[in-house]
């Protein structure tokens, strides 16, 4: 015999269930529906099935393909293909081939696939640009005639004529750049005619000597997944430093008075030389990268032959750069750079290596550390903790805050590296990104070790330290 | 007879750094804010409007291929005094789902599903009574305006979404482009330099320019 109450219980119970049942469905008709159809269309992979080009009157599909990394064929989620197509406006845009580009998409042949349209603006003939900088060793410099031929006959070719002026240095200079062997290798060409003032410290003394040099530069640089670690490099270049070395308070060095160090490189010279490297490059972002690596090691041999009495020496250089970035909490960055060199007694003072400026050991003026002749053995580290001003945009954000280390030292032949011949600086900076210009850098640095009596060095200069 | 040629020929080079600058790229029509109409609503100040040719053939093509388009509507309330009383942005995404064939307009509290085109493209171009302040908010008998400007970003990330500032500063980008890359150099393109400096009066193709109703009272607005 059943229960009565059982069995008005199993009726409720049943009815809940069929009610329960029917909120389910329709929930999952209506609501739910839209929720599992709009992740799965974000979600579900469209093909590439092509790349289109439209306004490309001279410059060849192949030209603008090379630079950009749509491939046809990849599967990508609708979110992933329109990062694809903004990420390879702006790298054709940064060409310069182009006045304007424009990236659309078109359905494909069947459903699921994509086809992404490129549109560009040529450019009808050559442009003029303006430039400037600022290096340690040529200081600030203006570029304010230079003429640009990128892509002038379609084949993605750069080539240009630039004359440059600065407190430091004067160049004119014609150049090439181009991919070459079915695009394996970045070819680089530079012919040049140029004068720079070096500087040489004699005890607290400050002088500099004016070094006329000109000849040819080429570059090759490998491209692909292991091509672009490699780098092979050629140059033949006359020098011909003036015989005389000016004091700044007044005063000269004639030929007779000129240190040893410094005499043997005050003659004419050509000197031809081949430099090989390796490189390798792991940062997230170049422009203010927060994790990630790069790194350089570069040598180079050298035949140099001095004009008047056809003498004859060959030198050698080797150096490594290294730069190391680190996420910490939040938005903090850890960013540590590492710089060695070592060069062989016989290079010339010009070839040789220099310590002290904004790019190097700041603190201390532009090649303050640098001994009498140049150093030919070097090391540098800068350690920064870095922090952004403004989130907006992050971490292409407008300005950002520094605190510093920088330590290293610099030795003459001869003389063996000590721990106890390092300078070293501490400091606060602010970097700010400016329209035109870029990121401006200004550095507040306290040297740590006497000299010059001075106890804080400001820099200004343009871009991240490293 | 020379003077004036040297002079015709410094006007040549003038003229061809200025004008790619000053020429509207693309040449298609241009996105216009038409019908601006407010109204009481609910005791608010509310507008309707239209657009017309936000949707240009490429930018059709694009969704139609699966990518979402922004649309974005500036509108700010003004006084006579030409004081900003209230400012509102409002983002709408509309995107094709390839897999279900429908369309799918979102702002930021609904999402609306339709299949035909011109269906999304009507919910896309039109404001319907978008309340933008209460009535007791406004003191005075004065007049005020409304000021509107309308642009469509045709390929959209999530992440360009959330820094939505390019409506009101449309060269923004391009102020990144030209800063990228230059450690301890930097480069100017005279083109780039010429555009930069003229960028406040020329507009881009998927752009408004800035609608600006008749001044009005309270007491004539319509209920």
């Amino acid at each position: 015999m059943t229960n009565p109450r059982s069995s008005l219980f199993s009726i409720i119970s049943w009815q809940l269930t069929c009610f329960a049942g029917l909120l389910s469905l329709t929930l999952l008709l209506f609501s739910p529906h839209f929720v599992v159809a709009q992740s799965q269309s974000l979600t579900r992979k469209l093909t590439i099935e092509g790349v289109e080009f439209v306004g490309n009157k001279k410059t060849g599909p192949e030209v603008i393909l090379r630079d950009l990394n749509i491939r046809p064929g990849a599967r990508v989620t609708p979110e992933e293909f329109a990062e694809l197509l903004l990420r390879n406006r702006q790298i054709l845009e940064q060409t310069n081939f182009f006045k304007s580009v424009e990236v659309f998409s078109r359905p494909g042949s069947e459903r699921g696939k994509v086809v992404a349209i490129i549109e560009v603006q040529e450019r009808a003939g050559p442009f003029f640009q303006f430039e400037g900088g600022y290096n340690d060793l040529s200081g600030w410099f203006f570029i304010p005639a230079s003429l640009r031929f990128d892509n002038i006959f379609g084949g993605g070719n750069r080539f240009g004529a630039r004359f440059l002026i600065g407190d430091r240095l004067t160049k004119l200079s014609f150049w090439y750049r181009n991919k070459i062997l079915h695009d394996k290798l970045i070819l680089d060409a530079e012919l040049f005619a140029a004068g720079k003032m070096f500087i040489h410290y004699f005890g607290p003394q400050k002088a500099h000597q004016d070094v006329g040099f000109g000849g040819l530069r080429v570059k090759l640089t490998g491209t692909g997944r292991v091509g672009q670690h490699f780098f092979l490099g050629l140059r033949a270049e006359n020098y011909d430093p003036r015989d005389t070395i000016d004091f700044d308070s007044g005063g000269m060095l004639a030929q007779g008075d000129v240190p040893p160090d410094i005499l043997d490189d005050l003659q004419e010279a050509e000197l031809q030389a081949v430099s090989f490297g390796l490189l390798h490059d792991s940062r997230d972002n170049p422009v203010y990268p927060l994790n990630g690596f790069w790194g350089a090691l570069t040598g180079e041999v050298a035949r140099k032959e001095i004009r008047e009495t056809n003498r004859t020496s060959r030198f050698g250089k080797l150096t490594f750069d290294a730069r190391l970035y680190r996420r910490l909490f939040g938005r903090q960055v850890f960013a540590v750079h590492v710089k060695a060199g070592y060069g062989t007694s016989d290079s010339p003072f010009y070839e040789r290596f220099y310590l002290g400026g904004a790019n190097s050991l700041r603190g201390y003026a532009d090649r303050r550390l640098t001994p009498q002749g140049w150093g030919t053995k070097l090391f540098l580290t800068n350690t920064e903790w870095r922090f952004p001003l403004s989130d907006k945009g992050f971490p292409n954000h407008k300005a950002s805050g520094v605190i510093f280390f920088d330590s290293g030292g610099i030795w003459a032949p001869g003389e063996t590296p000590r721990f106890k011949d390092l300078y070293g600086a501490l400091g606060l900076g602010v970097r700010y990104k400016m329209p035109i210009l870029g990121t401006m850098r200004f550095d507040f640095a306290f040297p740590l070790n006497d000299i010059d009596d001075e106890t804080v060095r400001f820099h200004i200069s343009l871009g991240q330290t490293f | 007879m020379r003077r004036v040629a040297n002079r015709l020929l410094f006007v040549l080079v003038v003229f061809s750094q200025i004008k790619p600058a000053l020429a509207f790229p693309g040449g298609g029509e241009k996105i216009r804010i038409e019908h601006v109409t407010p109204r009481l609503v609910n005791r608010h100040i509310a507008v309707s409007a239209e657009f017309a040719n936000l949707f240009s053939d490429k930018i059709v093509s694009t969704i139609r291929s699966g990518l979402r388009s922004v649309i974005q509507i500036e509108i700010q309330l003004r006084s006579d005094l030409q004081k900003e009383l209230f400012h509102k942005r409002i983002l709408r995404t509309i995107s094709y789902d390839i897999w279900e064939q429908r369309y799918a307009v979102s702002s930021a509290d609904t999402t609306l599903f339709v299949t035909a085109f011109d269906e999304a493209k009507r919910l896309g171009s039109r404001l319907d009574d978008e309340s933008l302040m209460p009535i007791e908010e406004w003191n005075g008998s004065g007049k005020f305006f409304i000021r509107m400007k309308v642009g469509i970003n045709p390929i959209s990330t999530r992440q360009a979404e959330r820094a939505s500032d390019w409506l009101l500063d449309p060269n923004q980008e391009q102020e990144y482009l030209a800063s990228e890359n230059r450690s301890s150099t930097f480069e100017v393109n005279l083109n780039r330099l010429v555009s930069f400096f003229i960028s406040s009066r020329k507009q881009s193709d998927y752009i408004s320019d800035w609608f600006v109703s008749p001044a009005f009272r309270i007491s004539d607005l319509p209920k």
